[in-house]
């Protein structure tokens, strides 16, 4: 079924709504929980939330791109369950090497966003960032902190070594450390 | 507990939905001749023509070095003059669903190289996608040996333009590469799944073909050099390439390396391949295919080392990769009137923009460091009988020829198995390395055996 058919079911209110979601897009949802936690139990919970939580936001949300919300709620979802996963010490060491590469943005993150410049213009400068990047980089940074792939995965992805694409990550990572300091947020 | 953990993914959660719909495609790369990757499901009809242009020009460039007499599909397809029936299974198995029939024709196996034949035909009138003109395919990234599941290092794809007049069929030739060694020596079903997509839409589902098949590489390894070398090869900026190994059959022919931290890191802004001639004066080319950070996998693309040839020449080449301003592939395709079929000159550079990263034959490669020789060490009969003259035959160990390329044919017992100069074969079989070979002998080339021990 299309997507707009999907999103016209859920403003309907039409149950139906729910199992064309999960026809369509189970799989693709539990992929993105799983590259997560990890965990079949905590991913299917995941997706099961996804779907609640996507018939709690259409109406009024009308997305225009279905699979980017819902992978959006099942992503967020994840890294909630992962926070509490690590909060009871229960580490997964896939999530630990991605922590350990995306610390010092988090604290950036926190020390500059609402003090220094505005959510709104923070997304500016990351989307903006992201999209001026060559398309090898841009796709390499986004499975990696976005579908959180492993290196390995990234490396067959891209017929590139490991070795290459950890290269490609760290220096897309300081270039983005660089912009946000021209942009007045501190590093 | 580290307060501030995951605030950096979680911000990533909400980039625009653009960038998270294009990292969900499959990844589409060309470099030089090859697709790497499956083209996505959902594709434009410009980027088709793109690719349709780069996949002419491929194999433009391999008939005019091959002999139009082909022995088998897969030869065909790859333009390969070279018999390749001797190490052909020729499988013939067709599968029909809704309206779309699937003919695994033949398969290869090499060393840890797969090579599948494949023919899809379909109904006059199928409903396909809006824009398509065949079926797309889609090949499974991993394949089961023995019903165990073997991660694929890298695949390709080719797609020749069919003659005209040849209805609704298409060839397909899909090549797999697996880690050296995952494969079982004794392989007694491979188990290999084709999508066929009617669609655009890359999350619909194709419709599966499974086929199960046997094969071996027994045939093609015989016929497998395999040379260790020791060359270091050194480029700008203290990056350094030691090569490791030389394999060369009738099907394919590479060369493993192993980089060093520097060259590691350089990979990211430099291209780097190897060229230059055997012995016979064919040219040769050899480039960067994949592999681990540890163990890089140079393949050679084009003609591939004559089977007479005593020895090959190359040369390492660098080349500055193009910032992403500089890559402006697309602007250099002239798209005519006739083809946009209802898009604009606009879309279709932008679509093929998003698919193309640039062209590794555009760039401007430069020697560096120095030019290396490879010399294929044959043993010739006058060499065996030399040895056995000087130590005597009771006293040949298994060392004696070992600077010559051999194959372990053995399974359970180490059987090793030299192709001499004449044409005929060597064998040295043995239960233990540790001890002198039980049994040595030579195949003549009439099929009669000489017992040397």
């Amino acid at each position: 079924m299309e997507d707009t058919q999907i999103v016209q079911l859920f403003l309907d209110r039409k149950e139906a709504a729910i199992e064309e979601l999960d026809r369509k897009y189970n799989r693709y949802c539990f992929q993105i929980a799983w590259n997560i936690l990890n965990s079949r139990e905590d991913s299917e919970e995941c997706v099961n939330d996804t779907w609640f939580r996507t018939w709690n936001y259409i109406p009024p949300k009308k997305p225009a791109i279905l699979s980017s919300f819902i992978g959006r709620i099942t992503r967020g979802l994840a890294i909630d369950r992962l926070r509490r996963k690590y909060a009871a010490k229960r580490v997964d060491m896939h999530m630990a090497d991605v922590e350990a590469e995306t610390a010092k943005l988090d604290d950036l993150i926190v020390n500059t966003v609402d003090d220094r410049i505005s959510e709104r213009e923070f997304y500016e400068i990351l989307n903006g960032f992201l999209w001026q990047l060559a398309e090898s980089e841009r796709d390499i940074f986004l499975r990696r902190y976005w579908h959180m792939d492993s290196i390995k995965e990234i490396s067959a992805r891209h017929g590139r070594t490991e070795g290459s694409v950890k290269n490609s990550l760290y220096r897309t990572r300081k270039k983005l450390y660089k912009l946000l300091e021209k942009e007045g947020v501190p590093v | 507990m580290r307060e501030n953990r995951f605030k950096f993914l979680e911000a990533m959660g909400n980039i625009d939905d653009e960038l998270i719909y294009q990292s969900c495609q499959p990844w589409q790369k060309e470099r030089g001749s090859k697709i790497l990757v499956f083209h996505p499901a959902k594709m434009a009809v410009c980027a088709m023509l793109i690719l349709a242009l780069f996949l002419t020009g491929i194999f433009h460039q391999q008939v005019e070095a091959a002999i139009r007499h082909f022995t088998t599909k897969i030869a065909e397809i790859m333009g390969v003059s070279n018999d390749l029936l001797p190490y052909t299974d020729i499988i013939g198995a067709s599968q029909t669903k809704e309206g779309v029939t699937v003919t695994l024709e033949e398969v290869i196996l090499a060393e840890n190289h797969l090579y599948t034949a494949f023919r899809i035909e379909w109904e006059d009138g199928l409903k396909l996608g809006k824009d398509m003109q065949s079926p797309d395919v889609g090949i499974g990234h991993d394949t089961k040996f023995n019903d165990v599941e073997i991660t694929t290092v890298s695949s390709e794809i080719w797609m020749p333009e069919m003659e005209a007049g040849s209805g609704n069929s298409q060839d397909v030739l899909a090549a797999f590469v697996y880690n050296d060694d995952s494969l079982p020596y004794d392989i007694k079903e491979v188990e290999l799944e084709v999508q066929v997509f009617l669609t655009t839409d890359w999350q619909s589902e194709g419709i599966p073909f499974t086929f199960h098949f046997s094969t071996s590489k027994e045939e093609l390894q015989k016929d497998t050099f395999s040379i260790p070398v020791d060359y270091e090869l050194k480029a700008s900026g203290g990056a350094v390439l030691r090569l490791q190994k030389f394999q060369f059959n009738q099907v394919f022919s590479q060369i493993s390396a192993r980089p060093n931290g520097i060259f590691n890191e350089k990979m990211f802004e430099k291209n780097y391949i190897l060229q230059g001639t055997d012995s016979v004066g064919n040219p040769l080319r050899y480039e960067m295919s994949g592999g681990l950070e540890d163990n890089l996998i140079f393949k050679c693309v084009g003609t591939l080392p004559s089977a007479d040839s005593e020895w090959i020449e190359l040369q390492l080449y660098e080349a500055e990769i193009p910032s992403s301003e500089e890559q402006e592939i697309m602007n250099d395709v002239a798209v005519r009137e006739e083809d946009l079929q209802g898009g604009t000159k606009e879309e279709c550079e932008d679509s093929a923009g998003a698919s193309v990263v640039y062209n590794v034959d555009d760039l401007d490669h430069v020697p560096v460091g120095d030019k290396i020789r490879i010399d294929f060490p044959r043993l010739s009969e006058s060499d065996v009988q030399s040895v056995v003259a000087e130590k005597g035959k009771a006293a040949i160990t298994w060392e004696d020829f070992s600077a010559y390329p051999f194959t372990d044919v053995g399974s359970g017992q180490y059987v090793y198995e030299y192709i001499l100069k004449e044409g005929s074969r060597l064998y040295l079989s043995g239960s233990s390395l540790e001890e002198l070979p039980g049994s040595i002998y030579i195949i003549h080339r009439d099929g009669t055996r000489e017992e040397i021990k």
